[in-house]
């Protein structure tokens, strides 16, 4: 039977326990970076980047290592940045990008972001941290 | 529902925005890659059977009834496709969900789906940890699903086999009381009438 390829990405993670976070059976994207980060992933994979299985077993392994290091109910917990990690892991590791153009573009981005942010001193705080 | 850091999100947000831009520049993404994938699976697939099944239930209680009663003779009463009533000589059975009892279909043994109905089954339906969970711990599993269903509620599993297709008679929503059956049948998901969800305005 034709399967998507969509539709086994998403439930290859709900049989592992990490599944997508879903409102009333449908996925549930907080903001719009989570359902780029999303859909990112899905299409590499389909272009054969990487191999979906390795997609999964980073974000077990990515997912447990949040686990050792903080308490189940710590307010930072975001299962779509968990989702970003892993993701820039695969992208860099295929050669698709390298560190040091992701590294100017980030930069790039978080400078237009605090040009634009109105309290740019909280903004700056949070993009000084050890991202790189 | 989870809770976010300000930080944390503003650091993935960058990141992602990042990565999305340079795929775009090499020509590795499209500007619109997002939108096809997110639209799967808004729009997984057409109109159902099913679903004008469950909108002239909720219109026409004596169909509401025969329904339940007869799945195939209900189905034959409509002017549905050939094959609509067990394309493969299969019985059809609905499950009605009621504010006390809730439905869930599975098939533990393969993926025996009601598809006259409901269409191609999801892949989800077919992943053994899924089948096998669903029979096991069915709350748990809704849950994963985004539905929580209130203790005092009975959860009642229904194992579909080459025999007998089940499928579910959703709960229709508050708040619809005013629409019409053509109405009604865009509210209805799969999901809805597999028990994963439910109808929602």
């Amino acid at each position: 039977m034709y399967t998507h390829f969509e539709e086994y990405a998403v439930s290859s993670l709900s049989g592992c326990r990490i599944p997508p976070p879903k409102v009333n059976g449908k996925l549930d994207f907080n903001s719009d970076w989570t359902q780029t980060a999303f859909a990112i992933a899905i299409e590499l994979s389909k272009q054969g980047y990487f191999e979906w299985e390795e997609f999964r077993q980073g974000m077990i392994e990515a997912i447990g290592e949040w686990e050792e290091n903080h308490a189940l109910n710590d307010p930072s917990w975001s299962y779509y940045s968990c989702w970003t990690v892993v993701l820039e892991r695969l992208i860099l590791s295929s050669g698709l990008l390298n560190i040091s153009e992701v590294q100017d573009q980030y930069l790039a981005t978080t400078e237009c972001k605090l040009s634009s942010s109105a309290h740019p001193c909280s903004t700056s705080e949070a993009l000084d941290s050890d991202s790189y | 529902m989870f809770a976010y850091s300000a930080n944390r999100e503003l650091e993935s947000s960058a990141k992602v925005r990042a990565l999305e831009a340079l795929l775009i520049q090499k020509g590795v993404l499209s500007t619109s890659t997002v939108d096809t994938i997110l639209k799967y699976f808004d729009q997984t697939m057409g109109p159902f059977n099913g679903a004008k099944l469950v909108a002239r239930a909720w219109c026409d209680p004596d169909f509401k009834n025969f329904l339940l009663t007869d799945c195939n003779a209900a189905c034959e009463s409509m002017d549905m496709p050939t094959g609509m009533s067990g394309a493969e000589g299969e019985i059809m059975r609905v499950a009605e969900n009621t504010p006390t009892v809730h439905n869930l279909i599975i098939c533990t043994l393969c993926s025996c789906y009601p598809w006259p109905t409901l269409g191609q089954p999801p892949y989800w339906y077919k992943d053994p940890t899924f089948r096998a969970r669903g029979a096991r711990e069915p709350r748990a599993v809704l849950a994963e699903f985004g539905l929580t269903i209130d203790p005092s509620v009975e959860i009642r599993v229904w194992d579909s086999s080459g025999q007998i297709r089940w499928w579910v008679l959703p709960e229709r929503p508050l708040g619809s009381e005013g629409m019409n059956e053509l109405q009604l049948v865009k509210l209805l998901t799969p999901e809805s009438m597999m028990g994963v969800a439910k109808v929602v305005i």
